[in-house]
């Protein structure tokens, strides 16, 4: 019983060392090294006239938001934006025109979707998690 | 020690194993044609650009965006679906890429897409390369790769 468990426990620390290996030493691919972003929707409480539609596409402007959506009809604002250069309190800030609207992040009702995430975000995950760089 | 040196060698003898594998992951490299899509959209930076308007986008359209809630809501999925975005239409553009995602018939099953979301998406990237002044031609060759993919998409 002590050997297998001996065993096993050999193969497993094999298996992790394999894998922390692995992590750090494959080849990024072009996608991979891209900086990744985050996206967020974002809700404005009052209506927006179409002039302060674009007012708020221009403060999103900013480094670290990489795209915006503003939709005037649906009172939201759309952002990605890198996660480690800008904070959503600054894009809030920016969306409420300093402080003239009041803006809080949209949450979707439960929808119909697969809640499970699909397996290529599992393995990211795990692999980023054991890059030391 | 002698069993440190054996497992110091498995698992580098693993990991060499897996890296030397020529997975999904390693990139096809051969010289882009300057005359290729690829390089007529400016290059992968445009394309990632484009790709992120496109995400904003979708993300601001009530038809489609509850669609995306799960994506929106986990990074790491998003992550995969704005990397698999890039891929398909820089490696259907001619450039330097590998597509590792799930064919459009295998990611879209059981969704039940209809004609007017599908239509709907396409107005998203319509509007993410008008945003950036994508000339009509580049614009109609890019929808000229993505529009047959609507078969494998729509009612599945
Ligand atoms: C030409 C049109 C389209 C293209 C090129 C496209 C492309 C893609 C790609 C590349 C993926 C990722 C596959 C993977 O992870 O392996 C995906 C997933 C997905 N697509 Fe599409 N798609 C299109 C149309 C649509 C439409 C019309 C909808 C719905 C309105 C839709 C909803 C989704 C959803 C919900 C996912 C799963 C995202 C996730 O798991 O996080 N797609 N699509």
């Amino acid at each position: 019983m002590q050997k297998v468990l001996k065993k096993t426990t050999g193969v497993l620390c094999v298996s992790f060392a394999a894998l922390l290996l692995y992590a750090n030493l494959r080849p990024l691919s072009l996608t991979e090294q891209n900086r990744p972003v985050h996206l967020k929707i974002f809700s404005i409480d009052e209506p927006v006239a179409f002039e302060q539609a674009a007012t708020i596409k221009s403060a999103l402007k900013i480094p670290g938001i990489t795209a915006s959506c503003v939709n005037a009809a649906q009172q939201t604002v759309s952002v990605t934006f890198h996660p480690g250069q800008i904070g959503e309190p600054e894009i809030v800030q920016a969306i409420a025109l300093q402080g003239k609207l009041s803006v809080k992040e949209k949450y979707f009702p439960p929808t119909p979707v697969c809640p499970v995430p699909p397996l290529q975000a599992m393995k990211n995950k795990l692999l980023k998690s054991l890059r030391f760089v | 020690m002698k069993k440190l040196k054996l497992f110091s060698i498995l698992s580098l003898a693993l990991a060499l194993s897996f890296t030397a594998c020529k997975d999904d992951d390693t990139e096809i490299s051969y010289e882009v044609d300057p005359n290729s899509l690829y390089s007529r959209l400016g290059g992968f930076e445009a394309i990632s650009a484009v790709t992120d308007q496109f995400l904003a986008n979708v993300a601001g359209d009530a038809v489609i965006n509850a669609r995306f809630a799960a994506t929106v809501a986990d990074p790491f999925r998003l992550e995969v679906l704005r990397n698999n975005l890039i891929d398909q239409i820089c490696e259907g553009a001619g450039g330097p890429c590998k597509y590792k995602g799930e064919t459009m018939a295998e990611a879209h099953e059981g969704m039940d897409i209809t004609q007017d979301e599908f239509n709907a998406l396409v107005g998203d990237l319509v509007a993410a390369l008008d945003q950036f002044n994508v000339p009509e031609q580049e614009k109609n060759d890019l929808l000229a790769i993505l529009g047959p993919m609507q078969t494998d998409i729509v009612g599945k």
